[in-house]
């Protein structure tokens, strides 16, 4: 995940987290498509000058697709498993906005920016350093989730059995999210993350 | 500079790990701790840094004291101003995802002007010429750079005194050379180093000296001209590896074989590197040693082998058969480095059961009382120590009896007794038909196990 010091089109954190709580709203109230499509582009817009080129590209591909789902009264009309389905992705639909924009504040910002930013608003240390943490656990997480994915192919663990198949992933996923958040912890505490001395942004 | 006094510590209300320790370091001495897995010496570099009593719930009775101050009375911080920490698996070093942010990352913390902060930095590069490993992605890095920058963090954080545990475990020779010209750079520079170590060739040069550590107590104190003098095959019997550096006697791979790798192509993520293996041929019967520098591809190359990595382009055949991936998969088996990857059900009987159809009867039974597992048979694989977790994983792949059987870097971290202990399990594994692939940098553990050797360096 390339992240980039210093780059004019990354916004800092807080109008990231700005931004995804703005288009939040649009959950409770219908926007009109004009303004939808320009969000989608713009979102996709940074995540291009991030060189994260694949999701620019994606994001635009899924929204429109979503674009295309029929209104609720069409899908009422439909039989049960498709009307499932659809409505499924219609809540989808409804969340896209400020999923997508949640994915760029993860994927775009850097933890120590992201604590020095809440020490400029103001956050207590007991809430920043956790959602530090957080943001840190989820590359650990996918590199371990890749390897307990390729454990399951060779123990022949497939998706015959559902519920033994969830139980399977369940146990070392588990464990090792609890590992990783120890370690992770670990790392921060001894490199003097709890100092109360003021922090100074590298990327601000 | 380091004060310690009667020192206890325990886990669980009768489990001792650390019986009465009493020792002094002195500024700018380096100190090993050494002796076999789980005799304490890594509960002593964690009872320095604080975490044996915050992290893993440990009792201590006894004193700590760093530059006078009990450590006790300090919060984890103010102890990290004191020391820097090295850990075992540098993978759990990183706060950050990017490498320049992370070296960063405790100045930030203490305090530093962006000034004084590039002022650190220079200073760094011009003592450890690591401008290469400069903002980049840590999760790209190999395990022997993530190494080599955690010891450049401890550096350019300023601290008087470093604690490392088992920092070469899971290095190559010559990430180790580099280590150790590190760990030498630092110690001129008047830094109090204290390491925790069974692999020790690489610390000679550097000690000033050791202590042998055995069930919780120091067994004995060693100036360093004492401790060269002692006997080898004492010290392997006490747990440790070699005092000098081994050599590798294995031959190489010989050119016939009835599983012929024709080529085996694969690209590493997004970097231009490509893994091209061509023309190999393994003989069944035989246990070959894969070796190459951290980050050439030993583990990709197993991948490859099993048929797991949907990515790579391959020709494969046995005995003049072509084997598609998914042919491979059936006929592999896997013991991951680390283990905890692959333990997925709730007692140790259904683990080694798992995946494998129509197993004979009693035949768990017996792998795990050869494997001294019986008595844990219905315990949760989750809830036993590391190297029972291991030989769960083992007893796993010799319940499946596969034709191919993958062991990747078995041995890191392990001391001299055990590390022998897996020799002769792998080695049990062995028949006419099987053919047995170890990916290792553990030369004594290769010279003790393999047949052949594999050298990626000449595929580069």
């Amino acid at each position: 995940m390339p992240v980039l010091l210093e780059n004019p089109y990354n916004p800092n954190p807080i109008t990231k987290l700005a931004t995804t709580f703005l288009l939040g709203l649009t959950v409770i109230h219908e926007m009109n498509a004009y303004f939808e499509w320009a969000a989608v582009l713009a979102l996709s817009f940074v995540f291009y000058k991030n060189e994260f080129k694949k999701d620019a590209v994606r994001n635009i591909i899924i929204f429109g697709l979503l674009s295309l789902l029929p209104n609720v009264n069409v899908i009422e009309s439909t039989n049960i498993f498709l009307k499932m389905f659809l409505m499924l992705l219609l809540v989808l639909r409804i969340f896209y906005l400020p999923l997508t924009s949640g994915v760029l504040l993860v994927k775009t910002s850097d933890v120590g920016s992201i604590i020095s930013s809440m020490d400029k608003l103001k956050l207590p240390r007991a809430v920043s350093i956790p959602i530090a943490v957080m943001f840190r656990f989820f590359p650990s997480f996918k590199e371990e989730g890749q390897n307990i994915k390729r454990a399951m192919k060779i123990r022949g663990i497939g998706f015959k059995n559902p519920i033994r198949y969830i139980e399977h992933v369940t146990v070392p996923l588990l464990i090792m999210s609890s590992n990783i958040s120890d370690d992770i912890s670990k790392a921060a505490e001894t490199k003097c993350i709890e100092n109360p001395n003021k922090k100074i942004g590298t990327s601000l | 500079m380091v004060e310690i006094k009667n020192l206890s510590l325990s886990y669980e209300k009768d489990e001792e790990i650390l019986n009465n320790i009493s020792l002094n370091i002195q500024q700018g001495e380096c100190v090993l701790f050494t002796g076999k897995s789980g005799s304490g010496k890594s509960s002593i570099i964690n009872s320095i840094n604080g975490l044996s009593t915050r992290y893993d719930d440990a009792m201590a009775d006894g004193e700590v004291k760093i530059a006078d101050k009990d450590i006790k009375e300090l919060e984890l911080y103010e102890i990290s101003l004191m020391v820097s920490s090295v850990f075992q698996n540098p993978k759990t070093h990183f706060f950050n995802i990017n490498t320049t942010l992370e070296l960063l990352f405790y100045l930030e913390n203490i305090g530093l002007s962006r000034e004084e902060m590039d002022k650190r930095l220079e200073d760094m590069l011009k003592v450890f010429p690591i401008k290469h490993l400069l903002n980049r992605d840590i999760f790209k890095l190999s395990g022997g750079e993530k190494q080599i920058l955690c010891i450049a963090s401890s550096y350019i954080s300023g601290t008087n005194m470093i604690v490392l545990d088992e920092p070469s475990s899971n290095l190559d020779d010559d990430n180790i050379r580099i280590v150790s010209d590190m760990l030498a750079k630092l110690k001129s520079k008047g830094i109090t180093l204290i390491v925790s170590e069974h692999r020790i060739f690489y610390l000679m040069d550097i000690v000033d000296r050791v202590f042998l550590i055995q069930d919780g107590k120091i067994k004995k104190e060693y100036e360093k001209d004492e401790f060269l003098k002692t006997d080898q095959k004492a010290l392997n019997d006490l747990g440790l590896r070699d005092k000098f550096k081994t050599q590798l006697k294995v031959p190489g791979i010989s050119e016939e074989g009835n599983l012929e790798v024709k080529s085996i192509e694969f690209k590493f993520g997004s970097t231009n590197n490509k893994l091209r293996i061509k023309d190999l041929a393994f003989r069944s019967g035989k246990t070959y040693g894969i070796i190459g520098a951290n980050g050439l591809g030993k583990s990709t190359f197993i991948r490859c082998l099993i048929g797991v990595e949907g990515k790579a382009k391959d020709e494969i055949y046995l005995d003049g058969k072509k084997l598609s991936k998914k042919d491979r998969l059936r006929m592999s088996s896997l013991v991951m480095q680390d283990v905890n990857h692959q333990l997925f059900t709730d007692s140790v009987t259904n683990e080694v059961c798992l995946g494998i159809k129509n197993i004979e009867e009693g035949k768990e039974k017996a792998v795990l009382e050869n494997l001294d597992l019986h008595v844990f048979k219905d315990r949760h694989p989750m809830s036993l120590s590391g190297g029972q977790k291991q030989r769960v994983a083992i007893a796993s792949v010799i319940c499946k009896d596969s034709r191919f059987m993958f062991f990747d870097e078995p041995t890191s971290g392990m001391d001299y007794a055990n590390m022998m202990r897996i020799s002769k399990l792998i080695k049990d594994c062995k028949g006419n038909d099987k053919t047995i692939f170890i990916a290792s940098h553990d030369v004594e553990f290769l010279n003790a196990t393999a047949d052949h050797i594999v050298d990626l360096k000449e595929f580069q």
